[in-house]
């Protein structure tokens, strides 16, 4: 059966190699490719990637320990969904699954190739980029961390996936979202390569990668978040974040994608930018190569490690390749493919989209700097340097807060041109209910400047973005709309603004549950003796008695502890697991998420007959990281389903190409003017002439709200 | 201006007073200092976790000598002085602004200024001259942000201290990494084909005592004394053969092999450790743990094992009714009278 699974490999490595020859071939002529070809490539190349998955899960779920990656990650012990689930328990199953996602995107470009279209040489050139990097990690698992290889004399049983990788559905979940997200940057970055090496101007790269952008966003975000949440139920050590290089090296694309999801707006929307979009999307990619690189090559254990196998120098080779050929495009295609007039002024919607990329792009910079500066200590003097949490929070902690005050402005502020004064108009009422919402937070004894700092912010992006969503329905209502059918309309005009505003009211969320468990634990340490009762940070603490038991898998000893606080009683057992793989017991942290929205979070620090060591933590909120970061990958869920919507009541395809000043959310700066210039929006349905009367009542609208503001 | 406008400025002044007010009676509140040090100091047996964050001996050791020294006056530099000069420079999680460890500190700031630079570029406009001012500000709080950390530094600078000599550490984790590939049963395979080879048992011997297999562990070390072997190996059988048979419940017996591997070599720390948890918890004698024990103490060893040594030796102590040894005292002592840093054994 390994055999199949190598020539399956063997087919999907032919498919990419076809595929990108009569992509280049396409890209140079599209008349001297036929559509069907270059499709049928694609398909040949995804096919054979899905064949070999089958060949392995089948391997796992039939328990063939002949092949090594079965007999290396797999027990027989292991239930039917976490035996799905090794497949990417190791290096080679993981860099398998993440191909067969390279070889998905490969077929999705696909699909979307129109050679009747002679403009399509774009779309062909991004499938021969795509399949470029689809082939490099075929190649990689088929000869250099080979996933099919067999065992000589087959063990009876296999040794059992890491036992930290087990028994958690957070963990099952998470690597395949991180890497839908990683590769989903594939293709924004082979059409902005394609453009470059065509020499094609305009916006049309983006505009067509936008879903994909906004998909691969999502996933990221939701894979760094569950990622979070597993290490805090998880590892025991009581939080979701330690910057540690392998999660930098998530973060990282993480970052600049984000900047260029932004950039990417103001160069579809006002041609603005795209040099900056361009380089944003390249960087992002490498970026996600270099996280590979970095957490595949074993170079951040030790320097040492990096040439025990042959990995780390082919990631790096291919890093290099891939840095020096998007680089020299970019340098000297830039100015041939990316002109755009200047900004007028700072102060304006793109003016803000800029700020927001200096901004990401130095966290980029800084996280990059902190994760790589130890290694490059050491290879270059073998000395060894550490780069932890202090390094890295003084970095982030003003960074993140400009980004929340910047997001906080950016939303309010117009498109082209506007006053400070404006602007502050706009934002002025938002941010007295912010103000208000801190208020009765030190009312209520809340003392601590970050979380309050926070506060005011939620409070502001909150009220901002209901109030931009009354503003937009009022005058349709007015107009006898039902609320219904008024909702509808305004959030499908604007799909791309709406994903954008619960994105960020996800930020503001994630940010205030960052500040509250960060600035307002309390931690101790304490050893029982059972039946023995403490009291620690307002709860009561009564030791029950240890347990111990055995599953399938492993052996289970912990302690039970009674809970209580005010009438709320709780029994916990953190516990700690003891794998036959594993020569330390691994912890088992008990959490409960109490009324008062603070989790009690206990942890087994030393455990034996007599008595009992605990770690006692006491996060308040924490759980707004969770809501608020799956809030923030909701943000692009609502962008795509609300397009979808749009496109299916016969609107335009994009998500947001109403005009800037059919915008009733900018300020009334273009009313100063006075010029009376509203462009009607895009037809939504069938009934422009709802519209064109909306579009006048929103004019009667503003020019009232005009005549407010400036009395 | 309208009254309006007055009352809607009284009130945001107002609103904005009170979280103001919040702000600063949060920020001038006490400082957990302890926490604030311990999140600097790198658990030292650990993977890039702080001392706060690790819940290992060490750690809880470090954390108690920290409460101590900061309710003596301390300052934190001197505090974090004391744990680099004992751990190396590596020893902090934020590396002090001095020597190479300046790119840490000057690259970011320049980053950002290269980036407010490009934006300026990007913008012309009448309105370019107010941004150039606001980049100058920009930059020049930046500049002070910078000015007013090194200033904060300067007195708490450690000197940049010589890294540590390389250590061991890196061999050892590497060929343990190297088995922990193996599984346990392919490793029988290997000892059954090849029987005479004693590194392997020994190996697994190790194994199956982590993982409380003790009877299979006893069936391979009763084979391993009884081979051909190195006088290295043998020693080694012959200690790990006396743990296995105390664990399986034979003190008297895992003394002995234990005395017989101590006679080849007289220096070993493990078989000194392991025989004086024999005498004091198999034989209940703690005159004689006691003995091992302080032969044990002037050894050289990790912080780890020492506070579990002179943990033990509190016990025996307790028992024969002597005063306790101060942990923290006597591991200063230790620190003090080890000239170069702890090795991890």
């Amino acid at each position: 059966m390994v055999h199949v699974g190598q020539a399956a490999l063997l087919v999907a490595l032919l498919g990419a190699a076809v595929t990108m020859t009569l992509g280049w071939k396409a890209a140079r002529s599209p008349a001297s490719v036929s559509t069907r070809s270059l499709r049928v490539a694609a398909v040949v190349t995804f096919l054979g990637l899905l064949a070999a998955v089958a060949v392995l899960e089948d391997a796992l779920i039939g328990n063939d320990f002949s092949f090594r990656y079965v007999a290396d990650h797999h027990s027989s012990a292991s239930s039917l969904f976490f035996t799905v689930a090794n497949l990417w328990a190791g290096l080679e199953g993981s860099l398998l699954l993440w191909s067969a996602i390279t070889g998905l995107y490969v077929l999705m470009i696909s699909r979307r190739w129109r050679r009747e279209d002679e403009q399509d040489r774009l779309a062909a050139g991004a499938l021969c980029v795509a399949s470029v990097v689809a082939g490099f990690f075929i190649a990689v698992v088929l000869f250099v961390t080979p996933v099919f290889a067999s065992v000589a004399h087959p063990p009876k049983d296999g040794f059992g996936a890491n036992a930290l990788l087990q028994d958690n559905f957070l963990m099952v979940i998470h690597p395949p979202l991180l890497y839908l997200g990683y590769v989903g940057l594939v293709v924004p970055f082979s059409f902005a390569l394609s453009a470059l090496a065509l020499r094609e101007r305009g916006v049309g790269w983006v505009l067509r990668t936008q879903t994909w952008t906004v998909l691969a966003w999502m996933f990221l975000t939701a894979g760094i978040i569950i990622g979070g949440w597993w290490s805090y139920e998880v590892l025991g050590w009581g939080g979701y974040w330690a910057w540690d290089p392998v999660e930098n090296a998530s973060f990282l694309p993480w970052l600049a994608g984000t900047a260029f999801l932004h950039s990417a707006v103001a160069h579809a929307r006002r041609k603005l930018l795209p040099a900056w979009s361009i380089g944003l999307i390249i960087t992002a990619f490498l970026l996600t190569l270099l996280g590979t690189f970095l957490a595949r090559s074993g170079v951040i254990a030790s320097v040492h490690a990096f040439s025990q196998s042959n990995l780390g120098p082919v990631l790096l080779g291919f890093l290099i390749v891939a840095t020096v050929i998007s680089g020299w495009l970019f340098v000297t295609r830039m100015r041939e493919v990316a002109t755009a007039p200047p900004l007028k002024t700072i102060v304006s919607r793109e003016g803000m989209f800029l700020i927001n990329n200096l901004l990401l792009a130095t966290f980029a910079l800084v996280v990059l700097l902190g994760t790589a500066f130890p290694i490059f200590v050491e290879a270059v003097t073998g000395s060894q340097v550490t780069v932890g949490r202090p390094f890295f929070d003084r970095m982030a902690i003003p960074l993140s807060l400009t980004l929340i005050v910047a997001m906080a402005i950016g939303v309010v502020t117009p498109y082209r041109e506007a006053k400070p004064a404006d602007v502050w108009d706009e934002l002025r009422l938002s941010v007295q209910c912010g103000l208000a919402t801190g208020a009765v937070g030190v009312i209520f004894g809340l003392r601590q400047p970050y979380v309050l700092f926070v506060l005011v912010v939620v409070g502001t992006v909150v009220t901002t973005a209901v109030r931009q969503y009354f503003r937009a329905v009022q005058p349709r209502l007015a107009l006898g709309e039902s609320s219904l059918t008024a909702a509808r309309n305004v959030l499908t005009l604007r799909p791309g603004f709406w994903g954008g505003q619960v994105a960020h009211i996800g930020v503001a969320i994630l940010a205030l549950g960052i500040a509250t468990s960060g600035n307002m634990a309390d931690r101790t340490t304490l050893t029982f003796t059972p039946a023995q009762t403490i009291h620690a940070d307002g709860f009561t603490i009564t030791y029950v008695h240890p347990t111990a038991r055995r599953t399938p898998t492993h052996e289970v000893r912990g302690a039970l502890f009674q809970v209580t606080r005010g009438d709320a009683t709780r029994l916990m057992e953190p516990t700690l697991h003891k794998y036959p793989n594993q020569v330390q017991e691994l912890p088992g942290p008990s959490i409960w998420t109490t009324s008062h929205g603070d989790d009690l979070y206990l942890a087994i620090v030393a455990l034996d007959n007599t008595s009992a060591t605990l770690r006692i933590y006491r996060y308040p909120f924490i759980y707004l990281v969770w809501i608020g970061g799956l809030m923030m990958a909701g943000g692009g869920a609502v962008g795509l389903l609300l397009r979808r919507l749009r496109k299916r009541s016969g609107g335009e395809d994009g998500f947001d190409d109403d005009d800037e000043d059919g915008d009733p959310a900018v300020s009334s700066a273009p009313l100063a003017d006075a010029d009376g210039e509203i462009a009607i929006p895009t037809p939504v349905g069938a009934d422009l002439g709802l519209i064109r009367a909306a579009a006048v009542a929103l004019r009667g609208f503003r020019t009232r709200r005009g005549a407010e503001l400036r009395p | 201006m309208s009254r309006r406008h007055i009352i809607r400025a009284v009130v945001t002044a107002l609103l904005a007073g009170i979280v103001l007010f919040g702000m600063i009676a949060g920020s001038s509140g006490p400082r957990d200092r302890v926490r604030a040090i311990t999140s600097r100091l790198k658990c030292p047996v650990c993977q890039g976790e702080s001392v706060a964050d690790s819940p290992s001996d060490v750690s809880r050791q470090i954390v108690a000598q920290v409460q101590d020294q900061v309710s003596q006056g301390r300052t934190d530099a001197q505090i974090e002085q004391y744990f680099v000069d004992r751990y190396g420079s590596n020893e902090l999680l934020d590396p002090p602004p001095s020597g190479r460890n300046l790119v840490l500190w000057l690259v970011p700031p320049l980053i950002f200024a290269g980036g407010v630079l490009l934006v300026q570029r990007k913008v012309t406009s009448p309105n370019r001259r107010r941004l150039r001012v606001g980049s100058v500000v920009a930059l020049a709080a930046c500049g002070a942000v910078l000015l007013v950390v090194f200033r904060d530094r300067s007195a708490s600078d450690p000197s940049s201290a010589a890294t540590p000599p390389p250590t061991t550490q890196q061999a050892t984790d590497t060929t343990t990494r190297d088995l922990s590939t193996v599984t346990n049963d392919e490793m029988e395979t290997v000892i059954s084909q090849n029987p005479t080879v004693v590194g392997m048992r020994l190996a697994i011997i190790k194994r199956y005592i982590a993982d409380g297999e003790i009877d299979k562990a006893l069936r391979h070390s009763a084979v391993a004394v009884e081979m051909q072997s190195t006088p290295a190996e043998y020693e080694q059988a012959l200690q790990l053969h006396g743990w296995v048979t105390f664990l399986h419940g034979e003190p008297a017996s895992g003394a002995k092999y234990l005395r017989a591997s101590l006679a080849l070599a007289p220096d070993d720390r493990d078989s000194l450790w392991l025989l004086a948890q024999v005498e004091l918890n198999g034989l209940k004698d703690p005159q004689s743990s006691l003995t091992v024990l302080d032969r044990l103490i002037g050894e050289q060893m990790d912080v780890g094992r020492r506070t579990d040594v002179l943990s033990l030796l509190n016990v025996a102590r307790k028992q024969l009714g002597l005063a306790m040894v101060d942990l923290t005292t006597a591991m200063a002592d230790a620190a003090r009278s080890t000239t170069t840093p702890a090795v991890s054994g």
